[in-house]
């Protein structure tokens, strides 16, 4: 089992998001691998096997709460549970800030919780702050 | 507790009927006590009449025994009709003295006792000659003039003036007693009157008293009924009220669902704008000319402040949705901290904030608190931009009992004819070429302080400034 020290999983159900939020880290010269969960279901199944050991574990992972099919924060719910993807990092990216949902995320024990500002400039700024923080400075859990 | 005026006289007079009710029955009663002891004191009287006759008959009668004991004497000088002569004698004075008793309430009859007595007297003197002569030579013949004496009529038939005297006596008695028949009669009537009477208002009072109470417990029952039907009504309103809770908690999670919907979904489109214009500036900006780059601007300065409204109108809603939880907030504080974040958000303006140093009270919501002087000073600093020398003053007073509380600025003010549509969503008195602003602030405001059970209210002069007052109730 090798460790992908390089990968990040991004979940995200829209396209355009997806594509603003790459955007977003590379422009913070971020140049991990990055894959891309398009709703909660196919989250699930990566994680699935990110836990089986069939795909490597990623370094963290970006979550979005309003997904299809499956809830951002039951995706959560089910890494916690796990017993090794249960250590990743996992920072909330979403549009909310209801308060209960900040209190969920971290009662189900989010590492981060970040509103996504409609100024993407701003959002450039969170998403580059995101990567030094969680990328370089932050010390990732050893999963194997 | 009040009790009404026309319950309490209600009340008066059933007290004053009871009583006169009492009274009256009392009052039958003795009648009835009174008229039965005139009765029997009547009676009493009559016995006592008749009494006194037989006693004057009786002394007659002795009287008669005396001479026929004498006169027998007399002519056979036998002892055993001395006995008998002086007994009866005797008993004719015990007899007389009997009947005196009998007469002392009678001063007529009393008049009459001295003329009897002496009539008597004459008449058992006269009687007593005979006897003593008869005493004197008790074998010997009496002596032809010696009987003449006994042989007169007076002596032989008796002296009828004491049988008169007495006879009189009984003529009186015998009209008293004639009066006294009538008095019984009389007292025996008025008793029965009185009787009936007395029985016939006490059954009157009966009937009325059962009558009332009849009508009291109807009135009662009546009370009841009403009180059955007005707890059936509560019961019903309470069944309502709660069915009104439930359905205001409905449509509460149907707006909370669309506020978390607004919060996402209108959110997400303009971020994908803002983010695509940026994109199409950093990487095409030196294929387009100034005007095409400014457009690119105007587009992302539009989703700016659409993105501002959202999160205004989401505040505005949450603002109503929030529980309100009161405590201690000292609300120069919170003053001092957004006044830390406006100088923060503009460092090249010159404003001068001045907010007491010392605590400033209040028992409120101090998230909601924080959001209405948010509002309120950012009004203050937004519309003193334009003004040299900017001053924004917090500061509160004792107005009517409550706690006033202001944020004054010498800034652009309004006009106070348009003060009315202040706290309106959506209505700017400054347009956006002056000032930027959602339009939303003072409402979300007003609600605060309206949740508060507070009021809010305004004046200022144009060009000069604004105060904005409010209360938090208590």
């Amino acid at each position: 089992m090798t460790i992908n020290t390089n990968s990040i999983l991004l979940v995200e159900d829209d396209p355009d998001h997806e594509a603003l939020a790459i955007r977003a880290l590379r422009k913070a010269n971020v140049a991990n691998e990055i894959s891309v969960a398009r709703d909660g279901a196919e989250a699930l199944e990566l994680i699935d096997r990110y836990e089986a050991g069939e795909l490597p574990m990623p370094q963290l992972v970006l979550l979005d709460l309003k997904l299809p099919k499956v809830q951002g924060l039951d995706v959560l719910k089910v890494i916690r549970s796990k017993e090794k993807a249960s250590l990743l990092p996992v920072v909330v990216l979403t549009s909310s800030d209801e308060e209960r949902d900040i209190v969920s995320s971290y009662r189900l024990g989010v590492n981060s919780y970040i509103r996504k500002p409609v100024n993407f400039t701003d959002f450039a700024e969170a998403t580059k702050q995101l990567g030094i923080y969680w990328l370089l400075l932050n010390q990732a859990p050893p999963i194997s | 507790m009040e009790v009404p005026l026309i319950v309490s006289m209600r009340a008066f007079g059933y007290r004053l009927a009871y009583i006169g009710a009492v009274l009256i029955v009392l009052l039958n009663s003795w009648l009835a006590y009174r008229s039965l002891r005139i009765f029997a004191a009547s009676q009493q009287w009559q016995t006592h009449t008749l009494e006194t006759l037989t006693a004057c008959e009786q002394l007659v009668a002795e009287i008669r025994t005396a001479e026929g004991a004498a006169r027998g004497y007399v002519l056979q000088a036998d002892p055993f009709l001395e006995k008998q002569y002086n007994d009866a004698v005797n008993q004719v004075w015990d007899t007389f003295e009997y009947v005196r008793k009998l007469t002392e309430d009678n001063p007529s009859q009393q008049a009459r006792l001295p003329r009897v007595r002496e009539r008597i007297q004459a008449r058992l003197t006269s009687i007593e000659i005979g006897v003593q002569l008869r005493k004197a030579q008790p074998t010997a013949a009496l002596t032809p003039d010696q009987l003449s004496i006994m042989m007169t009529d007076q002596y032989q038939y008796g002296d009828f003036t004491a049988a008169y005297a007495i006879t009189q006596v009984e003529g009186e008695e015998r009209r008293l007693l004639k009066w006294r028949d009538s008095q019984v009669t009389s007292a025996r009537r008025s008793a029965y009157t009185t009787f009936g009477v007395a029985t016939g208002l006490n059954l009157l009072f009966l009937i009325l008293a059962f009558h009332f109470l009849g009508k009291e417990v109807a009135a009662r029952d009546r009370i009841t009924a009403q009180a059955e039907e007005i707890q059936a009504l509560a019961t019903d309103l309470e069944k309502r009220v709660r069915e009104r809770t439930h359905e205001l908690e409905t449509s509460n999670q149907e707006l909370e669902a669309f506020s978390y919907s607004v919060s996402h979904d209108l959110r997400a489109p303009l971020r994908t704008i803002d983010g695509f214009s940026l994109a199409l500036y950093e990487d095409f900006g030196d294929r387009l000319d100034d005007q095409g780059r400014d457009y690119i601007h105007r587009v992302r300065s539009g989703v700016q402040r659409m993105g501002q409204l959202i999160d205004a109108l989401l505040q505005l809603s949450r603002v109503t949705r929030t529980d309100l939880v009161r405590e201690t907030t000292d609300l120069a504080e919170v003053a001092r901290s957004v006044a830390a974040d406006l100088k923060a958000s503009d460092p090249d303006r010159n404003v001068r904030f001045e907010i007491p140093g010392t605590p400033m009270l209040a028992q409120a919501d101090p998230r909601l608190l924080r959001i209405a002087l948010e509002n309120l000073m950012g009004n203050a600093f937004k519309f003193t931009a334009k003004t040299p020398n900017a001053v924004i003053r917090f500061g509160s007073y004792l107005g009517d009992g409550v706690n006033v509380y202001f944020i004054r600025d010498n800034g652009a003010g309004f006009d106070m004819r348009y003060a009315d549509r202040l706290f309106t969503a959506f209505q700017r008195l400054h347009g956006d070429r002056d000032f930027k602003g959602s339009g939303i602030g003072l409402a979300t405001t007003l609600r605060i302080v309206r949740r508060h059970q507070g009021r809010i209210w305004a004046e200022a002069t144009e060009d000069q400034g604004a105060t904005f007052y409010f209360t938090l109730g208590s």
